[in-house]
């Protein structure tokens, strides 16, 4: 079976295309909670269980919580984190969240599946491709496509109604990624026209400035400094995603959090709120507009702008957007499904599945791809590390591009083909995909030319293929970087370790979801309330190891009654 | 592609409605592997694109708005390949506006490149077009701004009082003085203060109103206003720290996209910027900025308080990274502090000179006064710079060698010094460096010559006329000789004015070079070299045939060698070619050939 699986920096999706009388259509499959959006968390219990979901977040705040969540944004880098005593890479850590997908479509339809496309922001390189592709296979999925984001937002929002579309732009703000694409649909071709990003840009950012704008007057007596400061940054991003959406309902919300037993709490106004993002605010337009240049197209002419992702619900993003373009935008697709649900459609056009009339998606490469080179300069000195791009941003892809270099020393050897991504005019701004080497017959400088040709297809891959005219000789490169290297190598142990990581029973999700709140709130009360909780708990958990299914029902109802009333109405 | 292609490989005859073309195209794609077929999917969509803008065209003349007159640019520019080449020399000037002093007190032609090519021509008088603010605004205030003088800046300028657009006429004015100008070279004042508020004002308002429209009027905003600020400069200095904050110009730097108006912008932002913080007492190259700042004159010392390392790291630094701000320094000064191993570039010869010159006067003092100071008596050691008359007399054989060799024996040293008398001290000083380095008196003498040349040159480049002609006969020939040896030697000579000693000149030229220096010595046109301008100059099509024939180089690698591409040997033999091909030339451009060979 191939699912779809929308991997996001703060909630996950998966989705699957079923066959119905009417057709077909993409939808959604639940969690073990019942709900559709998987948090992108990972915890790692004391015992050394592992949590995915909503369970984990609820324990980010706590003192021994290890506890990650947005690795999204480490995609690709060799950073690890440490929850408990194991280090996990951001593609581990994504891992886990895919198996948990994977795990629910097994309790939702009864047959385990194998095969998954799953969804990337549009302004990933290569290097975050091959992460998250990594990251299926770690969770035994082969990965049968990587799609870009906004493309599965534009499949899912064009096949509402299936009509012919003159050029809409897809706006996606996600938790941690910004995409733009702009995209025209007619007879059965979903085209893109232009991607552009900002794969630094998200929801993540709007919290961490309201907690960076607070922080001073919330906390005069610094008492977040005298915790763990990992365990502080939790609580305050917390707060402040909670004080977002507060502020997408009304015009002040409150921002409130509590250490120890002690509340903190003060008011964010709209208007303050909206004075310390303004840079974030500006950054959404940088990449509009390169989009829009690249794709020749005129912001007036756009039939449609398409909201995607959880950080356009923003009523200050929205704004923003309507500034942008001089109109309301369209947010008929469901900001957080879309994607997935247009990855799911994506996996029923490769498995060809009945009920979906063709439909052919032609995409971008939405960075430039070309080599490293050197050239005199003005002042007679050799200038080093300038990139020269072979395939220019926004092209179509699949596509094949070359380009002629020649050597520059006399009696040159070799020439050592290094290969980026990226848009800086050096190569040290740019992303290095991977490197060959090319021996060439030794001449007078300039006299020896290499013929580099670029292929790049619809999955992403690029190939490099270096002829020597002069002597006829070919060398081939498919780009495969240190970490793919390393990884076919111990890809299989590093799944066999994820897969003996004990993760905690699914049908016994609610259950854990239900414990790891009641021990925040142990942690946020003091006094008399934390006895109560306390005591409520040790019920609750003794009704578990009862294994009395209604036993255990009554005591997490009366388990969570506490709870809600005591978040309800926080004794101060 | 041609059209006919286009339709064929679509599959479909001409139309011009763009459902057909589209469908047509989406049956050719679904029909086909892409990935399998990554050349046939790259034509056809090619074809699509042809074939959609023939459509576009066909369908355009019924409609003249504004929006569409600038769809159709890009649509004619490739849909007819012939006017688009046409057309491109004119928006490369235009989008090089501060390169071109001559647009000024016309109409600002980024103005019309802002408008498109086939937007109604911008009347003079106002520099903006109807299409170029918004219609109803232009409609009703009217065309000719002079008719509301006191809207021009002379007020507060609050959004209600004057629209946008007459605003950014307002910085216009103010940024390009309408006078006109005697020297093309000048460059304009910069704003006094009341003008320099005014812009700001302007600016501001012009930055606030960007902030408020669409992203599409947001970036044409952009593009204006950095052609605006580039064009204008160094006088639209003070506007660019508030308008690249805006528009995020800096984020554009480096990037492979960088437009060439913001890449100007940012390149003196950085420079602004460096110089700010190096103007401040406290900066730790400051000493060595003002050092470098101060104005030397003939016999100017460096100043003592500052540390070399400090200069050259500010010299170094400011070449690599703000290249555009080396104009504050003192070329003279510079040259004092300029390592001599920095030769090999258009300044490098130049410093050279002056180091030796000075290392001469050194050299003298000292003589000067070890030779006070010694006496005779027998027991104390001769002071080490004291020369052995033997040693003098060998010195005396090696100048007069190398003067036989440069101007024959008729001239002396004796005689050099009353004729050019700085001519004989680097005469002297070199000799005195010769000795100190070990080398030999052929390497000496090759040396002078190197400098005797460099001044021929300079001279005759600065004197023109038949003495530019015998100056450049002689260089080919010299060229050739270089050539024998190598390409590599022949650029040698070309860029360092320095002849390799592999280089064997034969005697007719030899003798040729020496008549003509004994005739510029006689004429004291051997004096220390002007400062050799880079230049260039558009050769003329025939003379570049000429070239071709001569040389035998063909035409694409005589292009590149003359933009200073290709090979050392194409280069050389294009160079020689085009300056013998000069010679004989009998146009207006001869002279201006020359003169940048």
């Amino acid at each position: 079976m191939l699912i779809g699986i929308d991997l996001g920096t703060t909630n996950s999706a998966v989705a699957l295309w079923q066959n119905n009388e009417s057709g077909g259509e993409a939808v959604l499959v639940p969690n073990a909670l019942g709900a559709l959006l998987t948090p992108s968390a990972v915890s790692v219990l004391p015992d050394g269980n592992t949590l995915v979901g909503a369970a984990a977040l609820e324990r980010m705040g706590l003192k021994d919580g290890a506890t990650a969540t947005s690795f999204k944004r480490l995609m690709g880098t060799d950073r690890k984190q440490k929850l408990g005593k194991k280090e996990f890479s951001a593609e581990e850590l994504s891992a886990l969240v895919l198996m948990s997908l994977r795990d629910d479509v097994t309790a939702h339809t009864g047959t385990r599946p194998t095969e998954a496309v799953i969804t990337v922001p549009a302004y990933f390189n290569d290097r975050q491709r091959k992460a998250t592709r990594r990251a299926g296979e770690l969770a035994g999925l082969t990965v049968r496509r990587l799609i870009n984001e906004p493309t599965a937002a534009a499949l899912a929002f064009g096949l509402q109604d299936k009509e012919e579309r003159e050029p809409f732009l897809v706006f996606d703000l996600g938790g941690g990624t910004f995409d733009v694409s702009i995209v025209e649909m007619f007879e059965g071709i979903v085209e893109v026209r232009a991607s552009a990003g900002d794969n630094r840009l998200g929801g993540d950012d709007f919290n961490s400035a309201i907690a960076t704008a607070v922080r001073g007057r919330l906390d005069p007596d610094g008492l977040l400094g005298k915790i763990d400061e990992r365990r502080a940054e939790a609580l305050l991003l917390q707060a402040a995603e909670r004080t977002k959406r507060g502020l997408s309902e009304g015009q002040e919300a409150e921002f409130a959090l509590t250490i120890g037993g002690t509340r903190l709490s003060t008011a964010v106004t709209a208007s303050e709120f909206e004075a310390q993002a303004e840079g974030l605010i500006r950054r959404l337009r940088d990449p509009v507009v390169r989009a829009l240049r690249d794709s020749q197209i005129d912001a007036a002419s756009l039939s449609e702008v398409v909201l995607v992702g959880g950080a356009t619900r923003m009523p200050l993003v929205r704004k923003a957007i309507t500034r942008l373009f001089g109109r309301f935008p369209n947010s008929s697709v469901h900001p957080d499904h879309a994607v997935a649900l247009g990855a799911a459609i994506q996996g029923g056009l490769i498995a060809r599945d009945g009920g979906l009339e063709e439909i052919r998606i032609t995409d971008v490469c939405p960075f430039t791809l070309g080599i490293e080179t050197a050239e005199h300069s003005a002042r007679g000195t050799v200038q080093q590390g300038l990139f020269s791009p072979i395939i220019e941003r926004n092209t179509p892809v699949p596509v094949s591009r070359s380009g002629v270099f020649s050597t520059m020393g006399d009696g040159q050897k070799q020439i050592e083909v290094k290969i980026y991504q990226g848009e800086a005019r050096e190569v040290s701004g740019n992303v290095h995909l991977g490197q060959l080497k090319v021996p060439v017959p030794p001449r007078p400088a300039g006299e020896v030319a290499i013929d580099v040709r670029f292929s790049y297809d619809s999955s992403g891959l690029l190939e490099v293929d270096v002829e020597v005219p002069l002597t006829g000789a070919k060398h081939n490169l498919v780009i495969i970087d240190e970490e793919d290297r390393k990884a076919s190598n111990d890809l299989d142990a590093r799944r066999k370790a994820l897969a003996a990581l004990k993760q905690h029973p699914r049908e016994e999700a609610t259950n854990q979801m239900l414990l790891a709140r009641a021990e925040r709130c142990y942690e946020e009360f003091l006094g008399d309330v934390r006895a109560v909780v306390g005591d409520r708990t040790r019920m609750f958990v003794t009704a578990l190891d009862s294994q009395d299914p209604r036993r255990i029902a009554d005591a997490a109802a009366d388990l969570s009654g506490l709870l809600d009333m005591l978040e309800a109405n926080p004794p101060l | 592609m041609t059209p006919t292609q286009a339709w064929r490989i679509l599959g479909i005859a001409k139309t011009p409605e763009l459902g057909a073309i589209r469908r047509a195209y989406a049956e050719r794609l679904k029909a086909m592997d892409i990935d399998k077929d990554v050349d046939g999917y790259a034509r056809l969509r090619e074809a699509r694109d042809a074939a959609l803008r023939w459509a576009r065209m066909q369908a355009k003349p019924a409609m003249k708005d504004a929006p569409d007159a600038l769809a159709g640019v890009a649509d004619l520019d490739e849909a007819e390949p012939d006017r688009a080449l046409e057309s491109l020399p004119e928006s490369e000037t235009s989008s090089w506006l501060y390169a071109a002093p001559a647009a000024r007190g016309e109409a600002d032609p980024s103005l019309t490149t802002r408008l498109g090519d086939t937007a109604p021509k911008l009347d003079v008088t106002t520099g903006f077009s109807a299409a170029q603010a918004p219609a109803e605004q232009a409609i009703g205030v009217g065309r000719d701004p002079f008719a509301r003088p006191v809207l021009l800046g002379l007020e507060a300028t609050s959004d209600a009082v004057m629209p946008a657009w007459a605003h950014e006429q307002a910085l216009h004015r103010l940024l390009y003085v309408e006078e006109p100008q005697d020297d093309e070279d000048a460059t304009p004042p910069p704003l006094e203060g009341w003008q320099e508020a005014m812009a700001l004002g302007h600016l501001k308002a012009v930055l606030r109103h960007a902030e408020t429209v669409s992203v599409t009027a947001f970036d044409e905003i952009d593009n204006w206003l950095a052609r605006v600020l580039a064009g204008a400069w160094p006088r639209s200095a003070p506007l660019l720290e508030p308008a690249a904050a805006v528009f995020g110009w800096e984020s554009e730097r480096g990037q492979v996209s960088e437009r060439p108006s913001v890449a100007f912008l940012n390149a003196r932002l950085r420079g602004l910027r460096f110089r700010e913080k190096v103007l401040e007492p406290k900066h730790p190259l400051h000493k060595a900025w003002v050092e470098l700042t101060t104005p030397a004159q003939q016999g100017s010392r460096k100043g003592w308080f500052v540390k070399r390392a400090d200069v050259e790291q500010l010299l170094a630094g400011v070449r690599k990274n703000f290249p555009e701000i080396e104009h504050h320094f003192d070329p003279w000064r510079v040259a004092l502090w300029d390592k001599p191993e920095g030769a090999g570039t258009g300044e490098g010869w130049f410093s050279k000179t002056r180091l030796w010159i000075f290392a001469a006067i050194l050299v003298f003092q000292i003589l000067r006064y070890a030779l006070a100071d010694w006496t005779p008596e027998a027991s104390n050691p001769p002071p080490p710079v004291a020369l052995s008359s033997s040693e003098i007399a060998e010195d005396g054989k090696a100048i007069q060698g190398a003067l036989d060799r440069i101007f024959g024996p008729e001239i002396t040293l004796e005689g050099l010094k009353s004729l050019q008398p700085d001519l004989a001290a680097l005469f002297s000083a070199n000799r005195t460096i010769a000795r100190s380095d070990g080398s030999d008196a052929a390497g000496y003498a090759a040396k002078v010559h190197d400098l005797v040349r460099e001044r021929m040159y300079a001279t005759a480049l600065v004197e023109k006329g038949p003495l530019l002609a015998d100056v450049q006969r002689v260089r080919a020939d010299l060229l050739r000789a270089a050539r024998k040896v190598g390409g590599a030697q022949c650029m040698a000579l070309i860029r360092t004015r320095r002849l390799d000693p592999q280089v064997v000149v034969p005697e007719a030229v030899l003798s040729a070079e020496r008549k003509l220096a004994v005739r510029m010595l006689d004429a004291s046109q051997l004096g220390p070299p002007a400062r050799i301008a880079p230049g260039t100059v558009s050769v003329p099509g025939a003379l570049v045939d000429k070239v071709m024939t001569l040389s035998g180089v063909p035409e694409d690698r005589v292009r590149k060698a003359m933009d200073g591409k290709g090979s050392d040997a194409d280069q050389c033999a294009v160079t020689i070619a085009l300056i013998d091909a000069a010679l004989a030339w009998k146009g207006k451009e001869r002279e201006a050939v020359l003169l940048v060979l």
